[in-house]
């Protein structure tokens, strides 16, 4: 069975990459999708939201990139909710440089995730990093959508086509932009509003692309530092996320 | 946590939602699938990036553009050979997909599909 690929990818940090793609791919897990989510973002936040730390893992994203003795895909995953595993990193810095010497970046995640194929996911999904890197353009360069959280606040949405500026380089089609979540709105601010709207008027002739906004809630935080999803911990926070995947479901299910 | 149990009350929700409009537009699309082209390719959305069609054999998928019926041969179990050398070499994406239909279907992995491939053409290929 094939199975999507999507990238969570903002090259603005702190607007809520690893917590979209956790409670995103917790969300299509409990619909009975099976979902694999790939943490390669540095901090390895998605991984410690979904409760583990490097304690946890042995092999990781980085074990599949060793030329002499690749580790198995299988034994790189870990399983972290029903229906949905983990691929955690532990070494973004070297995976970058391992991807540097390759001389085909277009083909290179194909080549390392190839098991994949084989395997029953219907989703596959990646935590990205901030910045413009040759993890992210072998990403990037593997996948059929992206979804991108952007904060609601002046320099965040001052940064949104900088994503385009990122596929235009990597000679990409645009329209693998399926989703712009705003993140973190606060109804209650005039500054909020006004983002908001600059988003609304800058994607008028593709009112579909955006989402929703999630509500900057303190249960959404909360639940992160407890290594919980939302959907195990708070059920209005988990309502923030909850109409956002029935927009991923809409689109790309 | 705000509420006695709110994981309870969250999986009600996606049960609500897995039983009427999930459930229906899954069905809607499977049926929208098979009405329109019979490209049944296995990914959810039935317009994915393959073009595997779940009605038969693996040679009848892939060689449906030709008329002439190709040579068939059964891919065994038998155990991969264990010495292995990593090479890169250009492959057209069409090939590619005929690729990973062979190893869904068999489940060998790509490589031994390749060698397999290669130790075919070299037995019977004739060069000039």
């Amino acid at each position: 069975m094939g199975f999507k690929k999507i990238a969570i990818i903002n090259n603005k940090g702190g607007v809520g990459k690893s917590t979209t793609s956790v409670q995103l791919a917790h969300g299509l897990a409990k619909l009975n999708f099976k979902v694999l989510l790939i943490d390669l973002d540095g901090q390895n936040d998605s991984s410690l939201f979904l409760g583990f730390t490097e304690k946890d893992y042995d092999d990781t994203f980085f074990d599949l990139m060793d030329s002499r003795y690749p580790a198995k895909l299988e034994d790189c995953i870990i399983n972290a909710r029903e229906n949905l595993d983990l691929l955690p990193n532990d070494n973004i810095e070297q995976i970058n440089a391992e991807l540097h010497r390759s001389s085909r970046i277009d083909i290179i995640m194909g080549e390392i995730l190839s098991d994949l194929e084989n395997m029953d996911y219907d989703f596959v999904m990646f935590d990205c990093g901030p910045q413009r890197t040759k993890v992210n353009d072998a990403v990037l360069c593997y996948i059929d959508h992206i979804i991108m959280p952007v904060q609601v606040e002046s320099a965040s949405v001052r940064a949104v086509g900088n994503i385009y500026d990122y596929l235009d380089q990597l000679r990409l089609s645009s329209e693998l932009i399926t989703l712009i979540i705003p993140n973190m709105y606060d109804a209650r601010t005039n500054e909020s509003k006004k983002n908001l709207n600059i988003l609304k008027n800058v994607f008028s002739d593709n009112p579909g692309i955006l989402t929703e906004p999630i509500n900057r809630r303190v249960k959404i935080t909360e639940a992160g530092r407890a290594g919980k999803t939302v959907f195990e911990y708070d059920e209005e926070a988990a309502d923030q996320f909850f109409k956002v995947l029935k927009r991923v479901v809409d689109k790309i299910v | 946590m705000s509420k006695n149990n709110p994981e309870e009350a969250n999986d009600k929700k996606f049960e609500t939602y897995l039983e009427k409009e999930l459930k229906e537009k899954v069905e809607k699309k499977g049926n929208n699938n098979s009405e329109n082209n019979g490209n049944g390719d296995g990914n959810i959305n039935g317009n994915g990036d393959s073009t595997y069609i779940s009605n038969g054999s693996v040679n009848s998928n892939i060689n449906n553009k030709s008329s002439k019926k190709p040579t068939t041969f059964k891919l065994s179990k038998e155990k991969k050979e264990p010495k292995k050398i990593k090479r890169t070499y250009y492959i057209y994406e069409e090939d590619d997909e005929k690729l990973n239909e062979l190893a869904r279907h068999s489940g060998k992995d790509k490589s031994e599909l390749v060698r397999i491939a290669i130790g075919f053409l070299y037995d019977n290929a004739e060069v000039e």
